[in-house]
């Protein structure tokens, strides 16, 4: 059989790699292999390695490499439906099937996700006031579970199955394939309206008001400023556009952008702008400068803008950074968000890439993230105050009946985790009748108390 | 539709690669290997990507007898003639079975040599009779001169080389290619865990893929691929004996 490698891993975020010993299988035959006598008692499966926490990290056991698993089995043309391995990317799905006419029902801020772990944290998008999470569109997916059984589950074959492995972070088996519907889209672009806000609530207002006439809708938010300048933000909103909507030299091919390429700026020179006046300064002339209006912005730079920036995670230096992903309900995202903001912008923390969204109900995951209300997530560089900060953040997300994501999750309490998820006992019962050697584990899971 | 190329070894990920590559070009395939599955599996992803007509077929490399029947049955289900014959398929020991165990070498040359030439001399007959085609076959940079502590991989690879070199000659002057490919350090599940991940010599399997593909439009003779293992088995090559043999 096939050799590990031990290496160093982490999240997404870097924060506090461990050392972890890594497989990466190309054949069904070794994946099975792998899963049933595995050289260490336990294994978790890795995708990309996008998510910002721990969730694919597995320092005792083994962390399986998915990525040469990615062979699309079938696509029908007329529903859109799709069924591909799990370690297909959203990259390679919209290389093949936006050309067709076809995009993802949901993408989170970067491509470089796998099927799997799209499932495995049910992502979703600044559309999920409308489309929902990825996991809504899943119609069907196979489960590879400890003793080399494949189980179909979908919401009426095993469905319990179906409802742990969505949100499921990987501990009820290795996801091997599923089929989901992709949505027919006019063309590549989306016609986006821009609109500075002065405040939080005037942002939130807005999305209450107006996110029924957008498909995508969300905020860029100022992390750095207190004040009277609490909260501004820049709200970006759009819709795909229509043919007619394009210019006539776009019309003959609307599906095909160019690529995009930031300008290669070294990563040790980027690192020198990671300080609070440099960043205040990108931050208001982002917020001040950029004018409100309608403008066409392609698939692209309006997603994955940093997708075009290699190991942008560096950045924020050896220590790594926490992204923190917050929801809160309805009834008390205001409030929630406001104190989150003021309790990150009144120390000197660097609060970056702070985005605000609405989401439009529960998932269908046991422990998915979506509810109804808002939700805020920004990138925290791991500075001496950070864990205290965290601490303070925590409570304020609990206090306000909120809960964080687990798919950025690296830090979150379980006492903590347990009033934000009171679903997690059911996961628990579901996830050890699917695998009751306790085979599948995470150091996120372990953390979390979700393997008994 | 261009016609089909034959891929043997084709669960490899850089015949994978290569499948993928030569279907964006719109040729159909014939792909053949061992693991049903797994070339089943491969064979539907390249239907769903890029639409083109691919047939599977079981090839044991190792079982020499079977492969005139293997190709024979080709040549039947394929009118049009095939337009090349790419082989992908190798092997190479686990390092800790290497010294001294001669099953183990044997699977080695076999597997690298000489199932190789038992497909390839029905390969050129077929394509001298059309006076049409082309042969590709993946040798290795290690082939050139030992690199790794596996001789017996080295010498396979060397003999496999020298062979296609004899090839080319008898089948040039009826216009048929062969192409030797020297991959240096491609990221594979045979290179995976021996080589350092963040190595920047180390190539992904499509940018291999490409390469041939290029290389076999071009009719090109010898391909290293990366292109800078040209000039580093150049120098490796010129090392005197005397002091490469203190070099392991």
């Amino acid at each position: 059989m096939s050799i590990g490698v031990s290496t160093p891993l982490a999240g997404w975020g870097n924060y506090f790699p461990h050392p972890n010993l890594l497989y990466r299988p190309e054949r069904f035959a070794h994946l099975s292999a792998l899963v049933q006598k595995p050289p260490r008692p336990t294994v978790i499966a890795r995708g990309m390695g996008r998510g910002f926490g721990d969730g694919a990290v597995n320092p005792d056991g083994v962390v399986i490499l998915m990525s040469r698993l990615n062979r699309f089995i079938s696509f029908d043309p007329e529903t859109g439906s799709l069924e591909c391995e799990a370690g297909s990317s959203f990259e390679e799905i919209i290389r093949h099937f936006l050309p067709r006419g076809f995009f993802l029902p949901a993408v989170p801020d970067s491509r470089f996700v796998t099927v799997g772990g799209a499932i495995a944290h049910d992502v979703h998008g600044t559309n999920h006031h409308r489309d929902g999470s990825f996991c809504d569109h899943l119609e069907e997916l196979k489960l590879l579970n400890g003793s080399g059984t494949i189980l179909t589950c979908s919401s009426t074959q095993n469905a319990d199955a179906f409802r742990a492995t969505i949100s499921g972070g990987g501990l009820t088996g290795i996801i091997l394939s599923a089929r989901f519907r992709l949505m027919k889209v006019p063309s590549a672009y989306l016609k986006v309206d821009y609109l500075k806000v002065p405040t939080l609530e005037r942002a939130i207002e807005r999305f209450i008001a107006e996110d029924k006439h957008y498909q995508y809708s969300s905020a860029w938010v100022d992390g750095l400023s207190g004040g009277e300048k609490l909260g501004r933000a820049l709200l970006v909103r759009g819709n795909f556009a229509q043919l007619s909507d394009l210019p006539p030299r776009l019309r003959a091919r609307p599906h095909l952008v160019p690529p995009f390429s930031a300008p290669p700026v070294p990563i040790s020179l980027a690192r020198l702008a990671m300080n609070r006046p440099v960043l205040s300064l990108l931050q208001s002339l982002r917020l001040g400068t950029s004018s409100s209006g309608t403008r066409l912005v392609d698939y692209d730079r309006l997603f994955f803008r940093l997708d075009s920036v290699p190991s942008w995670n560096r950045v924020y230096g050896a220590r790594g950074f926490v992204r923190y992903h917050a929801a809160f309900p309805l009834e008390s995202s205001r409030q929630g968000l406001t104190r989150l903001m003021e309790a990150v912008t009144q120390g000197r923390h660097l609060c970056t890439r702070a985005r605000l969204q609405s989401l439009g109900g529960a998932g269908p995951g046991i422990l998915s993230f979506p509810i109804t209300g808002h939700s805020l997530a920004f990138d925290l560089p791991v500075r001496a105050g950070t864990p205290r900060l965290l601490e303070t953040l925590d409570r304020i997300v609990l206090e306000h009946s909120g809960r964080l994501s687990l798919a950025d999750d690296a830090t979150l309490k379980r006492e903590a985790f347990e009033s934000m998820y009171p679903a997690a006992q059911e996961f628990r019962e579901i996830r050890s009748r699917l695998d009751p050697e306790n085979r599948f584990v995470s150091a996120q899971a372990a953390r979390l108390g979700l393997i008994e | 539709m261009n016609a089909p190329i034959l891929i043997l070894g084709a669960t490899s990920s850089i015949a994978r690669a290569f499948a993928l590559e030569m279907a964006a070009r719109r040729h159909d395939l014939i792909l053949a290997s061992r693991d049903q599955r797994e070339l089943a599996t491969i064979a539907q992803d390249i239907r769903v990507r890029q639409g083109v007509h691919v047939e599977v077929r079981r090839f044991d490399a190792l079982d020499f007898t079977s492969h005139s029947k293997f190709f024979s049955e080709i040549g039947g289900t394929c009118p049009e003639g095939l337009s090349a014959v790419a082989l992908f398929h190798g092997y190479m020991p686990d390092a800790q079975a290497d010294g001294g165990d001669f099953e183990q070498a044997r699977k080695t040359i076999d597997t690298n040599f000489t199932s190789c030439v038992s497909i390839l001399e029905l390969a050129a007959t077929y394509f001298e009779e059309r006076n049409t085609g082309a042969i590709v076959a993946v040798s290795s940079v290690s082939g050139d001169r030992v690199t790794s502590d596996d001789h017996t991989y080295s010498a396979a690879k060397s003999a496999l080389s020298t062979y296609l070199s004899g090839l080319r000659r008898r089948l040039h002057r009826k216009g048929i290619c062969v192409l030797t490919v020297k991959p240096g350090l491609v990221d594979t599940a045979m290179t995976y865990g021996r080589v350092k991940r963040t190595s920047r010599l180390i190539a992904q399997p499509e940018e291999v893929a490409r390469a041939i593909a290029a290389a076999l439009v071009r009719r090109r003779s010898i391909l290293y691929t990366p292109w800078f293992w040209w000039p580093i088995s150049v120098v490796r090559r010129s090392i005197p004996e005397f002091i490469y043999k203190r070099l392991g």
